[in-house]
């Protein structure tokens, strides 16, 4: 589906921040990127998303090369909920969920009926219902996300992004966001590339985990075959015990020293 | 408490209306209705006008109307740059006079003005050409200047806009000065005198402004857009640098044109698209027709108010603009600070 072929990202005349990465995103599939900071995560979303031109390599979807691909058809294609995402003030969540059929609408944006339902839809698979006449700049951290991702599923596109969309929620919303993620990821044949933080969160939703160190590609692989003790202390440069639980599965767990 | 876009545009239409009849029976001399619809019945229906009320046309379609059509357009072009401004910088604070642009579109007018063009129909069309360019050289100025660290903020908006308004305005004194400009008339004029308004300009400018005013509409929705950020703009689609460019140029040729005719005149921009703003929400797709609406109203009102307090004497425009809008900043400005607490 989505493809990544040796490509490499920097800023400037600095060295490459990535350098030579290949990977492949497949349909309905939860790709987890996790890696220390300045690791190249968020690097690697301004390449996918085209906020930042390729040094090297190329990014194809189904063999079409997105550089040859105009904001728009891009955006038709990849959607992006981002870290922190600002939100102006004056904006009700019905009119901010329906921006995301911007790639879709004429010079006006002027919805159709067609545009209507899928931002409906969007609405409710998010839970939001109750809350789409509401200004989206008076709703909580989590309820603010639950909108960008409503956006986000309003673009339709058949990959999304999302920007460590946990950082700023409590345990319950992050659980609650990740589980609503991956059953529109399974039900809608979407993929979706997470950047994470918390990596038992990424051991539990994510259905391959890719490691990043170095601006390289350390592993990438189902939750089991990367989240290894060895890997994991010597990507974050600390002692990390990872322990396999019967009913919880992996359990990941720093060791202070 | 939003209202209804469609509720406020009537209302608005209907003040202007009357507001527009005020504008030509009132003024130093004082026209009666009887007068103004015999003399329109002799133009229509192409007859001579009666000797007696020969003096009455000439106030009428040398003197009232066009300059009360030159405020309706200015004021229309000022509050849709104003609206497309604060988009564009998403800053409350971004009125074409605030930042620089007007007094920039200004000191071009005046070199323009004081160039003896061979043809005074030339000189009518030169002058809102430089008042365009220098209008554009001064937003780039400023957005450039007042970037701080990357990131265009209030405080380094109005920094570049204070320091490039007072640079412009010290030269167009300057050039007033050795250019051998009629000094009152000049320094009027960059007050918003108005008083020069007549059907040359008019037609020399409007489709300057009707060009802009369209151009402002087409983008009115990547304008909504771009509240966002230009990171998740550009993620939802929009071309971001092209719709930036083409909106900078649209706004900048209305107030150009605008300023060429009526002088430099302040805080309309930031008056309207604001209180419409609070009055109709954020949506620029109703903001920027609002805004001309409003525009329109505002300034050909404050022309109405600067002929008659003083009559037989006259007010400069620009002058009960700013005694209004200066307040008016005052309070967006402790709003905003507010806002951030």
């Amino acid at each position: 589906m989505l493809k990544l072929d040796h490509i490499s990202l920097g800023y400037g005349q600095n060295p490459d921040i990535l350098h030579d990465i290949s990977m492949e995103i497949r349909k309905s599939e939860m790709l987890a990127v996790i890696g220390k900071n300045g690791a190249g995560k968020t690097t690697l979303i301004r390449g996918l998303t085209g906020l930042m031109p390729l040094r090297g390599g190329r990014i194809t979807f189904d063999g079409e090369d997105l550089s040859v691909m105009s904001v728009r058809e891009r955006a038709r294609l990849i959607s992006v909920v981002p870290q922190a995402a600002s939100l102006p003030a004056g904006y009700t969540v019905f009119e901010t969920v329906s921006h995301g059929r911007t790639p879709y609408l004429n010079w006006y944006g002027k919805l159709s009926d067609n545009d209507q339902q899928i931002i409906e839809r969007a609405i409710r698979v998010t839970g939001l219902e109750n809350l789409s006449t509401k200004e989206v700049s008076a709703l909580s951290g989590g309820e603010q996300q639950r909108v960008i991702l409503a956006r986000a599923l309003a673009q339709n596109a058949p990959v999304m992004i999302l920007d460590e969309p946990t950082s700023s929620l409590d345990i319950h919303y992050q659980v609650r966001l990740l589980k609503l993620e991956q059953e529109i990821c399974h039900s809608e044949g979407i993929a979706a590339v997470f950047i994470i933080h918390d990596l038992n969160l990424a051991a539990r939703f994510a259905d391959r985990i890719a490691i990043l160190d170095k601006g390289k590609i350390a592993a990438i692989g189902e939750p089991r075959e990367v989240l290894r003790e060895d890997l994991l202390s010597a990507v974050y440069d600390i002692p990390v015990r990872v322990l396999d639980d019967p009913e919880e599965g992996l359990i990941i767990i720093p060791r202070i020293i | 408490m939003k209202y209804s876009a469609r509720l406020i545009a009537i209302i608005m239409i209907v003040c202007l209306a009357v507001t527009i009849i005020f504008s030509i029976l009132f003024g130093s001399v004082p026209i009666s209705a009887a007068e103004v619809l015999t003399v329109l019945g002799c133009r229509l229906g192409n007859k001579p006008v009666p000797a007696n009320l020969r003096s009455t046309d000439t106030i009428l379609f040398m003197l009232r109307i066009p300059r009360m059509l030159m405020m309706c357009l200015a004021g229309a072009a000022l509050a849709g740059s104003g609206a497309c401004y604060q988009g564009l910088f998403r800053n409350p604070l971004a009125d074409p006079y605030l930042i620089g642009v007007s007094s920039g579109a200004g000191l071009g007018a005046i070199i323009a003005m004081s160039i003896p063009w061979q043809y005074s129909k030339l000189s009518a069309f030169m002058v809102p050409l430089f008042a365009f360019v220098f209008a554009i050289i001064t937003v780039f100025l400023v957005f450039n200047l007042g970037r701080m660290g990357g990131y265009l903020n209030i405080t380094g908006l109005l920094l570049a806009g204070t320091a490039v308004n007072a640079f412009a305005s010290a030269l167009s004194s300057v050039w007033i000065l050795i250019s051998g400009l009629e000094i009152k008339r000049s320094f009027s004029w960059m007050l918003g005198g108005g008083g020069i308004a007549g059907w040359d300009r008019i037609l020399f400018t409007a489709p300057l402004i009707l060009i802009g005013i369209t151009g402002q509409l087409r983008y009115a929705y990547p304008l909504n857009i771009l509240q966002f950020g230009d990171d998740q703009a550009i993620q939802l689609g929009i071309p971001v640098n092209k719709v930036r460019i083409r909106l900078i140029i649209y706004a900048t040729l209305t107030t150009s044109a605008a300023i060429a005719c009526t002088g430099v005149i302040g805080f309309v921009g930031l008056i309207v698209p604001h209180l419409l703003r609070i009055l109709t929400g954020s949506d620029y797709r109703s903001l920027i027709p609002l805004s001309f609406a409003g525009g329109a109203l505002m300034l050909s009102l404050s022309d109405l108010l600067a002929r008659v307090l003083l009559a037989p004497q006259e007010i400069p425009v620009g002058v009960i603009t700013a005694v209004t809008g200066a307040p008016f900043f005052l309070w967006i400005l402790n709003r905003s600070s507010q806002a951030k607490v």
